[in-house]
Order: C-alpha cells, then sequence, then structure tokens
C-alpha cells in the first residue's frame, strides 16, 4: 500500500484560505505463493512492504479521505505590507496516531507523518520518499492568481521528539519537491504550520489550491 | 524403523527367531516408550491456506509497539496417525523446535478433542490427554501467528512436529 495525501490550500483576499488533506491509497503487491507442504511444514510469506502517510486528520494505518483546509484572511490594512500572515486549519489532529502522544497543537499546526515497513532487506529499499506536489497558483473565481511560493512552512513537534527536523522548513515550488527520507522501520512526524507571505498585490476574492503530500517507495 | 520391517528382511530361517526377538522388543518399546516421546505421522494434516501470508498489524489495543509486528490466521485440518497407541492413555504434544528468526507465537482454538493453547520456537504444548483413538486423532485448529516484524528474509518456515508420550 503506497498511500498519499493531499492538501488543498484556499487562499482568499479578504479570506484566505486552504486546504489539507486527503488521502490517495496506492497498492503494495502480494510476495508469491509456495505450494503445499507434506508432513505439516508450514511457510510464512512476509508481509508486503507498507507505506502509510498522514496529513492533518487520518486513521492510522487506514484509509481516510477527509481534506484539512488551511486559510488566512488578510485585513485591508494589511495588504500587500509583506507582513506574514499567519494561516489557521480546520485540523483537529493532535495527538499521533501511532502512540496518541500530543504532538500538535491544531488549529494552527497540521500533523504530519509517516513511515515505510519491510519485513527485511529483501523486502524493499532502504527508505521512502516524500514529496509534496503543488499546482503552481492559487485561483480565484474570476481567474486571478497568486503563486503558491507566496506560501511556506515551519516545523515543529512537541514532546521528546527524536528528530523534530526531519522534514526541513521551506515553501511550495508551484511542483513537485523532496521533503524528506524516509528511512525503512521509522516512523516520522512533525507538526506544520503555514504561513502567507503577502507580497504580492491582487484584486479582491478567495483564492483556492491544493499540494499533494506523497510517500512511496521505487 | 519398525518391527515388521525387521520380518522382512530378515532370512527364512531366521524369521521365527525374529519373531521371538519381535515380542521382546515390543515389549521393550513399550518399557521405553512410557519415558520416551514418539513422533507421530502427520502427514495427512495440511493448512488452509497452504501458504500462509503475514500482514502488517494495525495500532489497537495492543498499542504502538503492535504497527510492527506481522500476523496471520489460518485453519489446519490436523490428523494424527495414533493407530500404534490406539486405546492407550496417552498425552500428545505440539512440538516447535527452535529456529534462527524473530520472535513468534501462534495460539489456537479447537473444534473438537485438541486442547487449546499457545507455543512458540523452543517450545512444546499439550494438545491431548487421554485415550488414544483407534486410528487417527482428528480436528480442525484455528491458529492465530504473531511475529516480530524483522526477518531474515521473506519467507520463513515453521517444521511443527507432534510427540505422543504414553502414561
Amino acid at each position: 500500500m503506497f498511500p498519499s495525501r493531499m492538501t488543498r490550500i484556499k487562499l482568499s483576499w479578504t479570506t484566505l484560505p486552504s486546504r489539507l488533506p486527503r488521502a490517495a491509497v496506492l497498492f503494495m503487491g502480494l510476495a508469491a505463493s509456495s505450494a503445499w507442504v507434506q508432513a505439516w511444514t508450514l511457510t510464512l510469506s512476509a508481509a508486503p512492504r507498507r507505506v502509510f502517510l498522514q496529513v492533518g486528520n487520518g486513521t492510522a494505518f487506514g484509509n481516510n479521505g477527509q481534506v484539512n483546509l488551511v486559510s488566512a484572511t488578510v485585513p485591508a490594512a494589511q495588504l500587500v505590507t509583506g507582513t506574514t500572515q499567519l494561516m489557521s486549519s480546520d485540523s483537529t489532529q493532535a495527538r499521533s496516531p501511532v502512540d496518541n502522544f500530543a504532538v500538535c497543537t491544531p488549529p494552527s499546526q497540521i500533523y504530519v507523518g509517516g513511515s515505510y515497513q519491510r519485513s527485511s532487506t529483501t523486502n524493499g529499499p532502504a527508505s521512502a520518499l516524500l514529496q509534496v506536489t503543488s499546482q503552481p497558483n492559487l485561483v480565484s473565481a474570476t481567474g486571478d492568481t497568486i503563486p503558491f511560493s507566496q506560501i511556506s512552512w515551519t516545523v515543529s513537534s512537541l514532546g521528546n521528539d527524536a528528530s523534530p527536523n526531519v522534514i526541513p522548513p521551506g515553501s511550495f515550488s508551484g511542483g513537485t519537491q523532496m521533503l524528506a527520507t524516509v528511512p525503512a522501520n521509522r516512523f516520522i512526524e512533525n507538526c506544520h504550520t503555514f504561513r502567507y507571505a503577502n507580497t504580492v498585490m491582487r484584486s479582491a476574492g478567495t483564492y483556492n489550491g491544493q499540494v499533494t503530500y506523497t510517500l512511496a517507495t521505487p | 524403523m519398525s518391527l515388521a520391517t525387521c520380518f522382512q528382511t530378515t532370512g527364512r530361517g531366521l524369521r521365527w527367531a525374529a519373531a521371538v526377538m519381535g515380542v521382546g522388543l515390543a515389549a521393550a518399546t513399550t518399557v521405553m516408550a512410557a519415558h520416551a516421546a514418539q513422533r507421530l505421522d502427520d502427514q495427512g494434516t495440511h493448512t488452509m491456506p497452504p501458504n500462509v501470508q503475514m500482514q502488517w498489524r494495525s495500532v489497537g489495543a495492543a498499542g504502538p509497539a503492535s504497527a510492527r509486528q506481522m500476523e496471520a490466521q489460518l485453519t489446519i485440518a490436523l490428523r494424527l496417525d495414533t493407530r500404534a497407541f490406539a486405546g492407550r492413555l496417552a498425552r500428545i504434544y505440539m512440538v516447535m523446535p527452535q529456529d534462527s528468526g524473530s520472535s513468534l507465537q501462534a495460539q489456537w482454538v479447537s473444534r473438537g478433542r485438541v486442547l487449546p493453547g499457545r507455543i512458540a520456537p523452543g517450545e512444546r504444548t499439550l494438545i491431548f490427554q487421554g485415550v488414544v483413538p483407534h486410528q487417527t486423532l482428528e480436528d480442525q485448529l484455528v491458529m492465530q501467528l504473531l511475529t516480530d516484524g524483522a526477518w531474515m528474509s521473506d519467507s520463513r518456515r515453521l517444521d511443527l512436529f507432534f510427540e505422543l508420550d504414553t502414561e
């Protein structure tokens, strides 16, 4: 199974929203079966590789179609001032789906966590790749656009996270960009806080866009 | 090698003597059986499915560690040849030899005379106690397998077998 999650980001001029995440599920092959063995020798085939990714609300090691929304509203007095606008979300995912430990503080923080599992060194590559794909622009109903690069994120997590910055901070590129390499049999999780740069002049309106997070192995 | 095999490989002139010895050997075997386990013929046993496909566990009541484990369920159509011990009081055990694989545990329930239980590599678990059936001991077991997620290869073999101790 190679799930990915999609995040839609909406920006509105007087209302600058965005959306996070939605799950898309890929598949995993089954190991070849062997013949029935006499004299009661039992042959076990290892579980196929498993990839799990959750952005925002989700279900531990299960499929979840929810797409969360991240948004910001720029007050008229601050339009194009370059004053960064903190974005909020409708995510309620505060705890790790794995151990229920509190890691994020929604709605300002979006949970991002995932893992790649293999049963042995012959069962798949040593790591999986976490990527995010954004559209070039957020688009309004009238066709006006705001570059997705106006939206950036910082990373943090609560507790004694051994790898708090496994996903580095950055901004969307308007294409596909690599976020992190996820080693086999290790669960990573971070909390993302999104911001709108507020440096472009556009007509009033609601600007929507979507980003997709993908965790996959070759 | 059974006593019958001894007969057939002995020359004609020695058959009577061999038969007499056979009685003595049979008696000796009986005495030994009281102290040593007899491995039972289990070639009539098979599993459904014949090859077990493990799956990763989800996070559940077992806590976060369970996400690193693999599990599977199978049905075992157990058929043990007990003719040599028919009518005797005995104990039958399932044996799982120690191997070099990661931790593993199997537990089962039965639909008949076999006792429910659990077993791990290197262990021997009682599955039957009483008068041995005349032909075969048959039952259907529903077994749950649980293993650590770190294997040495993509597959693993369990060479389970059964032993009988007479009382």
